[in-house]
């Protein structure tokens, strides 16, 4: 299984994966600082990151996993190297879960670099303003918990896109449907249907209420777990023509 | 490896209504160089997709040095290296990397890549990205990576696909000396019966997802029905003389020539040819082209 998710890894080396991966931090930087230094910043360390990691989990978390899990599976898919991998004798079970696995990793390694980058960002900004410097302390604790909640609340988008990108060939459906899934979020988010819609669960983790965010927590976490190995099952019994 | 490199019994697969391989019972030996092959969409391709556990089958079994597939997959491929249709290489790898890939899917050493790259004299290219490859690089990386761990046995499906003249004899040659070279049994299937006849020691015609014949090429031009040449005296009155039991006797120059016979005809011939007072000078009974057994086999004209 080692040397399957060392295979894996291998793969990424000069592959648009990794560009995906560089993003959302850049974006996430340039409008912090943006924000901050035309005065339309909260004005406090506190509210300033918590608009970061909102931003993050609206928009950019549900478009890093439908970009990263797409290009991933076209690694394999644009030059049809199925065919060997699967002949190899390896057990198909270790070949889907390690890419279950790298694309939970990358996405909780992005989700670091965009914490990274909430608070590049403030301090950036006061920086190159100082009138507009973030007031109070930087919640570094708070911002990482949130992210790496966010992170385990994506896992079911992500065991999804996965799936999709993966029996599909083709790049458009999954990023469509990542796209479709990501709108259909923002006018779900008041409905009851958004308690269990997966591209939802992410946002979810910043609701008022503690048990919403535990739920989020619980069905995206426990979900995603669940729909990778639905996952697994399904792409080890099919045909590969 | 105990048994057959490869014995399939009775395989069967359909899509829909279209049956792709029929009741295939297929048998390669350990060190043949064995040609399967027939024309683009007799059903070659499923089927060794079929043997390589890409796809499933409806109906039969299949034993690959001896191990069943179904209950030992892991076991039956894991001496099994394979190209299939197209070299599929990670293009934004380099040859050496993309061969990395599968020595670490295969717990292969290291030390393999070398070895391979040596052989298929890619040693030079291996820090290149597979991207900036000619065809033939690729397909050459394509050998190097099936022949990573000493594989006993090679499923080569179309390995000359896309190449120039030159690629296709460097590829046909490395075929051709592996199982000396590597103790290696290799099954390359090919619609192309010249490329088929220069490599391999046995062959397999499939068309229309049936199997029409498996043995070795002498085998394949002996139960071919050959032609009989005749030079005599007098083709016209010849041919009127054959009428009743060879019509297809046909003039050429001066002689004739009578499709579909054997030892025993040609006798016949003569004997029948002299008591109707005709000189024969000459009897040559002579084998079919390839090219036309196979063309007479599947169905197809030249």
């Amino acid at each position: 299984m080692i040397g399957v998710i060392i295979a894996d890894l291998i793969k990424l080396r000069g592959s648009l994966v990794l560009l995906v991966m560089a993003v959302p931090p850049v974006m996430m930087t340039v409008l912090g600082v943006l924000v901050i230094i035309s005065g339309n910043s909260a004005g406090d360390w506190p509210r300033t990151a918590l608009s970061g990691t909102a931003i993050w989990a609206y928009f950019l978390l549900p478009m890093t996993a439908t970009g990263l899990t797409a290009l991933l599976a076209q690694l394999e898919h644009s030059t049809g190297v199925w065919s060997h991998i699967l002949a190899t004798g390896t057990p198909r079970w270790q070949i889907f879960l390690s890419k279950g696995l790298i694309a939970f990793a990358l996405m909780g390694a992005t989700s670091l670099l965009v914490g990274l980058a909430i608070f590049a960002s403030g301090h950036v900004g006061g920086i190159l303003v100082s009138t507009e410097a973030l007031e109070g302390v930087p919640p570094y604790g708070q911002v990482v918990a949130i992210l790496a909640k966010m992170w385990v609340a994506s896992l079911l988008v992500t065991a999804f896109q996965l799936a999709i990108a993966l029996r599909f060939s083709s790049f458009a459906l999954p990023v469509s449907v990542g796209i479709g899934g990501t709108f259909v979020a923002v006018a779900a988010t008041s409905s009851q249907w958004g308690l269990v819609f997966p591209w939802l669960m992410p946002v979810n983790v910043l609701a008022s209420e503690p048990e919403r965010a535990l739920l989020a927590i619980a069905i995206g976490g426990i979900g995603g777990l669940a729909a990778l190995a639905a996952m697994i099952v399904w792409l080890s019994r099919r045909d590969w023509d | 490896m105990t048994g057959p490199a490869i014995e399939t019994r009775n395989l069967s697969r359909h899509y829909g209504d279209l049956t792709a391989v029929d009741d295939l019972s297929l048998r390669v030996e350990r060190g043949q160089i064995f040609g399967f092959l027939g024309p683009n969409g007799a059903g070659k391709t499923t089927t060794i997709r079929m043997l390589l556990g890409l796809i499933r089958r409806d109906a039969g079994s299949i034993r690959i040095a001896g191990h069943d597939l179904s209950s030992n997959r892991r076991v039956a491929l894991a001496r099994v290296g394979s190209i299939v249709e197209t070299p599929a290489l990670y293009l934004n790898l380099t040859g050496r990397q993309n061969l990395a890939v599968t020595c670490h899917m295969r717990g292969i050493g290291k030390g393999e890549i070398d070895r391979v790259l040596d052989i298929v004299d890619l040693a030079k290219e291996a820090g290149r990205k597979a991207g900036e490859y000619s065809l033939g690089m690729r397909q050459r990386l394509g050998i190097a990576r099936a022949l990573l761990g000493e594989p006993e046995l090679l499923v080569l499906d179309e390995p000359t696909n896309g190449l120039d003249p030159a690629g296709i004899r460097e590829i046909r040659q490395l075929i051709a000396d592996a199982p000396a070279r590597f103790g290696t049994t290799i099954l390359v299937s090919s619609h192309m019966l010249s490329e088929v006849e220069q490599m391999a020691s046995h062959v397999g015609v499939m068309n229309q997802g049936r199997l029409l014949f498996q043995g070795t090429l002498s085998d394949l031009i002996r139960t071919a029905p050959h032609r009989l040449e005749v030079r005599l005296d007098d083709p016209a009155r010849a041919r009127t003389a054959l009428a009743d039991n060879w019509p297809d006797a046909e003039i050429s120059g001066a002689g004739l020539v009578l499709p579909g016979v054997n030892e025993a005809d040609a006798a016949a011939i003569n004997r029948q040819l002299v008591e109707a007072g005709i000189a024969v000078t000459g009897l040559t009974i002579k084998p079919p082209a390839l090219e036309d057994i196979f063309l007479s086999l599947t169905g197809e004209t030249a």
